[in-house]
């Protein structure tokens, strides 16, 4: 890891005007993306976390928009560039996959003149190299066959299959950054360890930087070097992603851990979050996770916790959090953390 | 399934529709009051004459001897002769002679509604609840409410009354004869019977690329730094307009209907005008051939379309449309 970010995301601000108020699906987050480093950024469903991709891509789609902060991509500013230039830069330098392989590719096109048409945007290669290249592209990211299927339709494809085109197409012009948006969600299990093995291997082999979002822990930790958990549109907590499993300290990162199946867990019955996320347009007033958590205190109710470190190299968000050293406020939270550690993770 | 026996499975179904639809018509022209003998013998009639009328055109002989003697001849080509519109003549040519008015007539109006409905549909769906929207919506909801012939009245007074163009009153002229003339004759037609066509293509695009627009893969191609512009004309476009087409293939057959008061308006000898005359003088004979014939061209539109859909929807192609 290089000490230079190549992406560096700042109090990005990112809301909707609808008619029930205005939603803030993205409040004030900061993150960074290191050359060669995938970051996860994990979360329940509505946390805003695509939206957090979605405003790096600037692809927020009315009533949304980007109210605040920077993204500085090697250096300049994202959200000062014209369209035309960040046309440049999508799918050339910072390339995205969705979530739903089956409707994310075009139906009336092949999937080959597909892939083609975007190298032929960013490249002046010409026809046939565009489809030696995509050819080639689809090889790698293992579709069999590759000559023979450049020229099938996308409903000729399964969803695993779909998802390796996507990919094929993201990493076509070679990006610095690839974002993906819950990539194996619509998939099935075996397909979801083949998609992220194969996004390991490509990450290597291109030397990208990825940024994975997904509400899957297990997936977190195959595969991320650091996370970034995010709740109710903010981070909460951030972290190496073996620091952050050994000992989360954000009261929320805890209770995700309590909630996946595990193996070798003499406990019958996960523990879920108590409640639910809250509506985006009228947050609690203090810390937003205040409701549903088992530390809260007055002074929660009140203060909203800042992002904070609280050891070398990770920070929360959480006036109690987990293992701060400061007795006076955090002493019932270590105290239960104490009782209640390694349900998941002894 | 290959895309010739798609095509021969259909064109065979014709046979099965073109029975239903003879008898269909043989059975409500036998029931109709008033028959071709009243309207031949003019005023000078009584009963005997008249059954004497009746049996020389076969009329009094049974329901299916009827039928079986009309379909016997109609099927190796011989649609009989007519009865009172043009004694004597051959149906077929009766058609025949006017078949390119109806036909350039309602391809101009399906054209003019294609070029008009669209683009308007589209710039209404990327332009949505904007100025140019409410306009393509105002002009869509016009078109379909006006009906053509009350249009067509109107704009006859307009360019043949007010301005006195001579060609703003209708007519026609054959395109071999003066092919700007006859365009030029076409034009008030033309826009009576295709402002409604076109106000129904733009509603159908519009509401149909608002859906595209929505769609995953749209998101993809902007991510992947396609210019609006084709994102809009080449990967929503194309999506959008396989319903579009059916409408527009639906509606080549019911252009043909809409020519029969557009020609009756403009006073253009069409087959819409032909019909018209032939169900005023009970013209047995040349109602049945009309109704055949426009058959025909609704099941070949459909077919077309057909056709073009699997052209457009590689879905429906690799499955042969079943």
């Amino acid at each position: 890891m290089t000490s230079e970010p190549i992406l560096e995301v700042e109090n990005l601000v990112t809301q909707f005007h609808t008619d029930e108020g205005v939603v803030k699906a993205v409040d004030g987050n900061s993150f960074s993306l290191h050359k060669g480093e995938v970051l996860g950024i994990v979360g329940e469903s509505g946390s805003g976390k695509s939206v957090t991709a979605m405003s790096v891509m600037q692809l927020i789609d009315k009533p949304g928009y980007i109210k605040a902060g920077t993204v500085r991509y090697k250096g300049e500013d994202l959200l000062e560039k014209s369209k035309a230039e960040m046309r440049q830069i999508r799918g050339n330098d910072i390339a995205m996959m969705f979530q739903d392989p089956m409707t994310s590719l075009n139906p009336v096109y092949t999937i080959g003149s597909q892939i083609s048409r975007v190298i032929r945007k960013h490249t002046d290669a010409s026809k046939p190299e565009a489809r030696d290249r995509t050819i080639e592209l689809l090889g790698d990211v293992g579709i069999p066959e590759p000559a023979a299927r450049v020229d099938d339709y996308p409903h000729q494809f399964s969803g695993g299959m779909r998802q390796r085109v996507l990919l094929a197409m993201a990493i076509s012009c070679d990006p610095e950054i690839l974002i993906a948006d819950e990539p194996t969600t619509a998939l099935d299990v075996t397909i979801e360890a083949q998609i992220f093995e194969l996004i390991d291997r490509l990450q290597e082999k291109y030397g990208m930087s990825v940024i994975l979002i997904t509400h899957d822990l297990g997936v977190v930790a195959g595969s991320c070097d650091r996370v970034a958990v995010v709740y109710a549109g903010r981070i909460v907590e951030r972290a190496g992603v073996e620091e952050l499993f050994e000992s989360p300290r954000h009261p929320y990162t805890r209770g995700l851990m309590r909630s996946i199946p595990n193996l070798r867990s003499s406990e019958s019955r996960l523990t879920p979050i108590k409640g639910q996320i809250p509506d985006l347009t009228a947050l609690p007033s203090g810390c937003s996770f205040h409701p549903r958590c088992v530390h809260a205190t007055e002074e929660c109710t009140q203060r909203d916790p800042e992002l904070r470190a609280v050891e070398t190299n990770r920070e929360a968000a959480c006036i109690h959090a987990l293992g701060y050293s400061n007795p006076a406020t955090t002493r019932t939270a270590t105290d239960s953390a104490a009782t209640d550690g390694g349900v998941s993770n002894e | 399934m290959s895309t010739a026996r798609f095509i021969l499975k259909r064109l065979m179904l014709i046979v099965p529709v073109l029975f239903g639809v003879s008898v269909a018509v043989f059975g409500l022209l036998h029931i109709a009051p008033g028959g071709p003998a009243a309207v031949l013998l003019g005023p000078l009639q009584n009963e005997q004459i008249i059954q004497e009328v009746r049996s020389q055109l076969g009329l009094d002989k049974p329901f299916y001897v009827q039928y079986w003697l009309w379909a016997s001849s109609a099927i190796v080509g011989d649609l009989g002769t007519s009865w009172t519109v043009q004694q004597g003549t051959p149906v077929v040519d009766l058609i025949k002679s006017r078949l390119l008015l109806t036909f350039e007539l309602a391809l101009l109006a399906q054209l003019l509604a294609v070029l008009i409905g669209i683009p308007a549909g589209i710039i209404g769906a990327v332009r949505q609840n904007k100025p140019a929207d409410h306009l393509s919506r105002i002009g869509a909801l016009s078109g379909i409410s006006i009906p053509n012939f009350w249009l067509g009245i109107v704009l006859i007074m307009v360019f043949g009354v007010t301005f006195n163009f001579d060609w703003g009153t209708g007519g026609w002229i054959s395109p071999f004869e003066d092919p700007v003339a006859n365009l030029q004759h076409l034009i008030l037609p033309v826009i009576a019977l295709g402002t409604a066509r076109a106000a129904i293509i733009q509603r159908m695009t519009r509401s149909e690329m608002l859906e595209t627009m929505n769609q995953d893969y749209i998101r993809t191609a902007r991510a992947m730094g396609i210019s609006e512009r084709e994102v809009i004309l080449k990967d929503a476009t194309k999506n959008a307009l396989i319903p579009v087409v059916t409408v527009i293939g639906i509606g080549i057959g019911g252009l043909l209907n809409g020519a029969v008061l557009t020609e009756t308006v403009f006073n253009l000898p069409g087959l819409g005008k032909l019909f018209i005359t032939a169900i005023a003088r009970r013209d047995f004979e040349v109602i049945r051939a009309l109704v055949l014939f426009i058959t025909c061209v609704f099941v070949f539109a459909n077919l077309s379309v057909d056709v073009l859909y699997a052209y457009l929807n590689p879905k429906i192609r690799e499955d042969g449309g079943n």
